[in-house]
This record gives structure tokens, C-alpha cells and sequence, in this order.
């Protein structure tokens, strides 16, 4: 329940990584890749997936019933 | 530590904080913003994709005037909390207008714009003695509109920084410490007026099963921040026993938009008209309490073109990963053919920092706005947000030099590094989760005294025994460790006021239910409890909340120039 990111569609642009509200997304300056390190707290605001200028990121819902 | 000089610092970059800094620098030029998020990601606004509404006044013809409409909420379920200033919603309701024009130079865009250059095409209510208009807005063209007049301006951001602490010199509020979630650098701000506008409390209570503890219906970063800082500082706080519920579908936190709310009987309870909008929140409770459950969203007879905007929500910005249809064809469910159950959910709690129509609090120095403060709404942000950044930066023109008091700027660094310093312990979110859990069974919608003084007695183990314990791996986690101090703070205060409220009081969006005493009580119509740190610890007092009747025109010249 998260921000994927496809390594290569992205082109290092760092929106995502610049625009996490709640900064679970760090960088990974040797890969020059965003990393999305806290899964957990990904509070599927989407906005890193509409920052994204090439369609690199997907937020993904889960499948839950409640 | 590094000092920042300015005369005024606002805490919180969302559409209260934004609108005060805007208008603060007509006045001095010296003003700091802090934004624990980003410039474009801070605050409810910046999440973009959702409807949003100008209201209670728009240009449309036939709008009621802001008499009209203080009678109309005195009379409606809203006006019922009698705890409410009726001169807010004046003051809101006269000056809306220029707010929303303003906003509308700076790039707001309306949904429906007409020709004759009224802002809306629906919304313009009158029933019985109640009136009231508004205008859909594209939700995701505010914040934008806030951020580019902030750039214009060229106003200083300082972003990815939480403010830890207020300080506070012989009772005046002179700046904060900040930390930045990054890089783990120690700021110190030292500032005329501090503007706190840090929004609303989201993490209070537990997420509906299988979401993460951060999805809730309000932006995740919102922890209280500013309320527990005001508290620490020894601002008063009121109102802190009062909660706001919604009903969800499936596992989207929607509005039931399209279709129809029914009971158990097949009874619609709850319609999208102003009478019944201002007692949403509370409608559902009443079909539980008085054996109508369960209710049922029902969109059989909704045409596919309507489907259609349900499906992509509302405004601007659309995600159909999250629409209500998906999830309910989650369920198995074919909203066609069938209803879907909705179920209740706490968003979190209202109530904050005492302020006044200028946004000034009680202590001296500090202005509290927004979603910060017992408002909640955009267009009280807006209006509260422009009144106390003209009012904060009046005072600073005004003020004293001041003076830190270098033994608090110390203790403040200490409690920071003392998380670092411990190699093991509880990590922040090991406590996050309890608090708000406790929250959930003890201090939920329907509350009793008994489970409120055991919540209370789980929190305050949690406080003496286990927050000593914290400790943060990295600055994310120090974060989080500030963040849930905060959180602590605001269950506490919460849990306290509701035992204190040995009644019932509900009122439109906002409502405080003990099923022990389950009726309004005379006696405490107009009581407000106030919350204030003495030596330590909190101590409640009953305020007398003011007159509930319509300002008038006069009583509004009186408070319309703002004063610093």
C-alpha cells in the first residue's frame, strides 16, 4: 500500500523525493534513484505520483475489505 | 545553535499560515514561514483532489447577508453547541468575498464559473429562516493560488522544518526551536509574534483494519503539532472534548456523493441540503442510538453519467484507484444492483488553542488560526488566517525588543538530543500506535466516564513510563518522536475535558457524546472548558463561551479594523 516506482522510467528529476509530505521517500545518490523507505507511512496522497514528469510512479491501493 | 532574526514567524505553510504570511508582509517584510512538509505539500489543500466549497457567502444574486446568516446557524443543529462565537461566523461571512477575490486574481479556479461572473451554478438554500450559498471551487487550484502570491512576494520558507518548542520570555511567546526532518540541523527562531497554524489533529485515533497508521481522512502530517507546543507554553487551550465523525464506504474515507444514505428501513436520513449538511456527522449516530442500523449507501438509481463523476470523485484532480465504485466492487458488491453498508469513522478532534477575532491567543506574542484553533474550515482559514497576519504584524511593528531565555533554548536542544543520545528503547511509532488505540477503545464516539478515566490511566502510563523510553534511529524517526509527544498531548487533553463534560452536546459537524449522560444539561450551555499547564500539569476550568445571539452591524464595526 504505497508509492511504486519504476527505476527505469525514472529520470532522477527528484520531484517525488523534494514533494513527500511525509518524506518516506529518500535518495539513493549512487543509483541517483528514489527510494521509497517507509512504505508504512504512505498516506496515499498522491502527490508524488503527480508530480512524477514521466509517469515513473504509481500509488497503489490495496485490495482490502473491512 | 544558529539563531534566525525576524519579526514574524508562522508555523505551518497549509491555507491559514499561507494566507497570514501574504498578508503580514503588506506590513513588515521580516516574516519566516516553517513547514514540517513542503511549501507544495503542506497543509489539507496541497492533497488537491477533492471538492472543495466558498461558502457562506458567494456573489450570487439572492446570497443572504451575513445577518441572515448567523440566524440561519443559531438556529440550525450547528448553533446548538451554544459554546461557538456567533461573531466568527459574521466576520466570516463579511469577508469571504474579498478573500475568495483575491484568491481568484492569484489563480483559484471555480468549477462553474458564469458568464455574468458569479462564481457558482448551485447552492443557494433557503429554508424556513435559514439561508445559505456557496460556490464549488477546483480544490486543486488553492494551494497553487497561495504558493505563487507567497513566491511573488518573495516571502522566506523554511521547509522540511518542525517546530519543536515555543519559547517563551515573562509570559510572551518570542520564537520557537526547529528542527529540520532532513538533515537533523537545530534552528533557533527568534521572533516579535508566532502565528501558529499547524492544522488539524489527524493521528488521534486507530486507521479502519488493514490501512497504514498515516492514511487518515486529513493530510497525515497534521499530529498537533501547534497544540501541543501552545499547552507546553502555557496558552489555553478549549474545547478539546469535542470530535468530528464521518461515514465511509468501503474502504474509501468518501463522501457518500451521489446516491442516497438510508437506514435500515429504507429511510433516507441523510440529503445533501443545508439543513441536513450541517447534522451529517451526527445523523448516522442517531440511526445507530435509536436502533435503525445498518444504514446503507444506495446508488441504484444514480444514471451512468453520474456514476461517472462519483466514479473520478469530485474537482479537479482524479484518482479512480480510490473511487468509491472500486472499492465496493472490492466487495463484491455491484452498485447497480445492490447497497453497500457505510460505517462510521472518528477523523479527529476539534478544539485548540483559546483566540480571539484577530486570532489572538492567551498568551502574548502567539496567534493561533485555522484548523488550529476550534474553525475548521478552508474559508475560516482564509478569513482568520488574512485578520491575524494583519493583527501579528501590527503588533510587531509595535513591539518590544526581546530577550531568550538561554536556559530554555538549552533544555529544548537536550530533550532533542537525548532521544538521539539513547541506543535503545521504544521507537515513536511503538507509542503512536498505543496512544491511538487506547483512543479508539476509550475514548471513541460514545463515551462513559468509567472508560475514560481507564484511558486516561493507560495514557499517563504511557507518559511516566514508556516516553522516557523513546528513542529515534535517524532525524526520520526524531521526527516521529516529536510528532508523538504532541499526539500524547492531544489524547490527554481530549480525555480529560470529556470526563470533565458530565453531558451530552452535539451541534452539526462537531459533537461530545457520553453515553452516562446522555442529554444536553442545562448547566453546562455555554460552558467552555479551558485547559492550561501549571507547574506541570493540566488543570481544566469552565469559561463562559459568548452571548448566542446575531452580532450587530454595529458590533462588527467595532472589531472590523483589525487591532494588533
Amino acid at each position: 500500500m504505497t508509492a511504486y516506482i519504476d527505476a527505469e522510467k525514472c529520470n532522477g528529476c527528484k520531484k517525488c523525493y523534494e514533494n513527500c509530505p511525509l518524506d518516506i521517500i529518500t535518495w539513493d545518490e549512487e543509483k541517483n534513484r528514489p527510494n521509497v523507505s517507509y512504505p508504512d507511512e504512505c498516506q496515499l496522497c498522491f502527490i508524488c505520483q503527480e508530480e512524477c514528469p514521466v509517469d515513473a510512479v504509481k500509488v497503489k491501493v490495496p485490495i482490502i475489505f473491512w | 545553535m544558529k539563531f534566525v532574526d525576524t519579526d514574524l514567524l508562522i508555523i505551518g505553510a497549509g491555507a491559514a499560515g499561507c494566507f497570514a504570511a501574504i498578508r503580514a508582509s503588506d506590513f513588515t517584510k521580516n516574516v519566516v514561514l516553517l513547514e514540517k512538509a513542503t511549501l507544495r505539500s503542506g497543509g489539507n489543500l496541497s492533497i488537491g483532489h477533492f471538492s472543495a466549497m466558498i461558502n457562506p457567502m458567494t456573489n450570487l444574486p439572492g446570497s443572504p447577508n451575513s445577518k441572515q446568516f448567523v440566524e440561519g446557524y443559531l438556529s440550525s443543529s450547528s448553533g446548538q453547541t451554544g459554546v461557538e462565537s456567533p461573531m466568527d461566523k459574521y466576520i466570516i461571512a463579511e469577508e469571504i468575498i474579498d478573500r475568495t477575490k483575491q484568491l481568484e486574481k492569484w489563480g483559484l479556479k471555480f468549477v462553474g464559473k458564469m458568464e455574468d461572473g458569479t462564481w457558482g451554478y448551485f447552492w443557494n438554500y433557503r429554508i424556513g429562516e435559514r439561508m445559505e450559498s456557496g460556490a464549488p471551487v477546483k480544490g486543486g487550484t488553492i494551494k497553487p493560488a497561495l504558493i505563487g502570491e507567497l513566491i511573488r512576494r518573495g516571502l522566506k520558507v523554511y521547509e522540511r522544518t518542525m517546530a519543536i518548542d515555543l519559547l517563551t520570555y515573562n509570559g510572551r511567546v518570542v520564537g520557537t526551536v526547529g528542527l529540520n526532518v532532513r538533515t537533523g540541523e537545530i534552528f533557533g527562531f527568534k521572533a516579535k509574534a508566532t502565528i501558529l497554524a499547524t492544522g488539524s489533529t489527524s493521528r488521534c485515533y486507530a486507521p479502519v483494519p488493514g490501512k497504514n497508521w498515516f492514511w487518515m481522512r486529513d493530510m497525515g502530517t497534521n499530529t498537533g503539532d501547534g497544540r501541543g507546543m501552545a499547552l507546553r507554553a502555557g496558552a489555553d487551550l478549549t474545547l478539546m472534548e469535542f470530535m468530528r465523525s464521518d461515514h465511509m464506504v468501503g474502504n474509501v474515507m468518501s463522501n457518500t456523493w451521489g446516491g442516497i444514505c438510508v437506514n435500515t428501513n429504507g429511510e433516507e436520513f441523510l440529503e445533501e441540503t443545508y439543513e441536513k449538511r450541517w447534522s451529517r456527522v451526527w445523523a448516522m449516530h442517531m440511526e445507530y442510538l435509536e436502533g435503525r442500523a445498518p444504514c446503507y449507501w444506495d446508488s441504484r438509481n444514480v444514471s451512468e453519467e453520474d456514476r461517472k463523476a462519483i466514479l473520478f470523485k469530485q474537482g479537479e484532480k482524479n484518482y479512480p484507484d480510490i473511487s468509491l465504485e472500486q472499492s465496493i466492487a472490492q466487495r463484491g458488491l455491484d452498485p447497480r444492483k445492490e447497497r453497500a453498508e457505510i460505517k462510521l469513522m472518528p477523523v479527529g478532534l476539534l478544539g485548540g488553542p483559546e483566540f480571539d477575532e484577530n486570532g489572538g491567543t492567551s498568551l502574548e506574542g502567539l496567534y493561533a488560526v485555522g484548523d488550529e484553533v476550534w474553525q475548521d474550515s478552508m474559508c475560516n482559514a482564509f478569513v482568520f488566517g488574512y485578520r491575524a497576519g494583519e493583527a501579528a504584524a501590527k503588533y510587531c511593528l509595535k513591539a518590544d525588543a526581546l530577550t531568550l531565555d538561554e536556559e530554555q533554548v538549552k533544555a529544548i536542544d537536550e530533550t532533542i538530543q537525548a532521544l538521539t543520545r539513547r541506543r535503545e528503547g521504544v521507537t515513536p511509532m511503538e507509542i503512536e500506535e498505543k496512544i491511538r488505540t487506547i483512543m479508539t477503545y476509550y475514548a471513541n464516539f460514545h463515551k462513559t466516564g468509567g472508560m475514560l478515566e481507564h484511558g486516561l490511566k493507560l495514557l499517563l502510563e504511557i507518559k511516566e513510563k514508556l516516553l522516557p523510553q523513546l528513542y529515534a534511529k535517524n532525524v526520520h524517526e526524531l521526527m516521529r518522536a516529536m510528532e508523538v509527544r504532541n499526539i500524547l498531548a492531544v489524547a490527554e487533553m481530549h480525555i480529560r475535558s470529556a470526563l470533565m463534560r458530565t453531558e451530552s452536546r452535539v451541534g452539526g459537524r462537531h459533537f461530545h457524546h457520553r453515553l452516562d449522560f446522555p442529554d444536553p444539561d442545562s448547566e453546562w450551555y455555554r460552558q467552555k472548558i479551558s485547559i492550561r499547564m501549571e507547574n506541570g500539569e493540566m488543570k481544566l476550568y469552565r469559561k463562559l463561551a459568548p452571548e448566542q445571539r446575531v452580532p450587530t452591524r454595529e458590533d462588527y464595526e467595532t472589531i472590523r479594523e483589525v487591532q494588533p
